[in-house]
């Protein structure tokens, strides 16, 4: 155990938490857009059949 | 390149891309991560500390890329007016603040032990930390103005002054006295790092700019279909 490794240990929890974290936010909002492109086009296609 | 101004085509693209993009980023990072924590010698003077440098090292020079990323987006976008340019500049800022963030908070843990502060006006620090503003500038403009274009036409200038800042940060090191060391990488007559740490360096480099390609099109994607979603309830108010 080096005299550094709480540094260490902070460096490298702080970076994988931001860039999982910014990663998994992008993704989830990107898949929502999905859904909701998704969700408006059914709808449109639905109000032109009625 | 015009080819892909098209938003359909450049979704289908990004998907074929996007799951090579993810497995090699993944891969990348943990032959990167192995080496950097098991399988790299310590420094002869930093000791273990040294370990630092490879998750500060690739952010540092990924805050530095992203930036002239939006700024060549930029200029695309007001020379050509490029539609996709704009969406990519803005999908990129976020990640660039981020990780420019990173580079300033691992730079600061580091600094810690080698220089005994965690901060210290130097050039380096300083320009970097103007860096951070720029990013922080340009999201703010897109966020500030209402009407998309001008919003998109004001940050892309901004992001086109502020690349007069990417040459400062990297001769900061030799134009002012500072803590950090002069460049040991990128030289004209090569690198003075042995192999043994200069490869994990680099596999980590490569993971974060893959890392970067991966964010930015799932972010590139959500603006399209902001976009799209903006149009279809405005049809459907009307």
């Amino acid at each position: 155990m080096s005299d550094y490794t709480g540094y260490i240990v902070a460096t490298y929890s702080i970076s994988a938490v931001a860039l999982v974290a910014l990663a998994l936010r992008s993704y989830m909002a990107m898949k929502r857009s999905e859904r909701q492109v998704l969700a408006l086009r059914q709808a449109r296609k639905a109000e032109g059949e009625r | 390149m015009h080819r892909f101004a098209n938003p359909a085509k450049f979704t289908r693209l990004a998907d074929r891309i996007l799951p090579w993009a993810i497995t090699a980023a993944l891969i990348a990072f943990a032959v990167g991560l192995y080496y950097a924590l098991f399988n790299s010698p310590a420094d002869y003077q930093q000791g273990e500390s040294v370990r630092m440098m490879y998750v500060h090292v690739p952010a540092a020079w990924s805050a530095m890329f992203i930036y002239a990323f939006i700024a060549v987006a930029s200029f695309t976008a007001l020379v050509w007016r490029h539609p996709l340019a704009l969406i990519a500049g803005k999908a990129a800022a976020p990640i660039g603040a981020m990780i420019t963030a990173l580079s300033l908070i691992t730079g600061s843990l580091w600094g810690k032990p080698m220089w005994g502060t965690y901060w210290e006006w130097d050039g380096r620090m300083t320009s970097v930390l103007v860096l951070f503003f720029l990013y922080i500038g340009y999201m703010a403009i897109w966020q500030a103005l209402d009407e998309e274009e001008k919003a998109g036409r004001a940050a892309s200038i901004l992001a086109l002054v502020g690349v007069v800042n990417l040459p400062i940060i990297k001769f900061s090191v030799e134009w002012w006295n500072t803590l950090h060391q002069p460049a040991s990488v990128m030289r004209v007559d090569g690198p003075t790092m042995p192999a043994e740490m200069l490869t994990p360096l680099l596999i980590m480099g490569v993971a974060y700019q893959l890392y970067f390609l991966v964010v930015v099109l799932w972010r590139m994607k959500l603006e399209i279909n902001n976009r799209k979603i903006d149009v279809m309830r405005q049809a459907t108010a009307e």
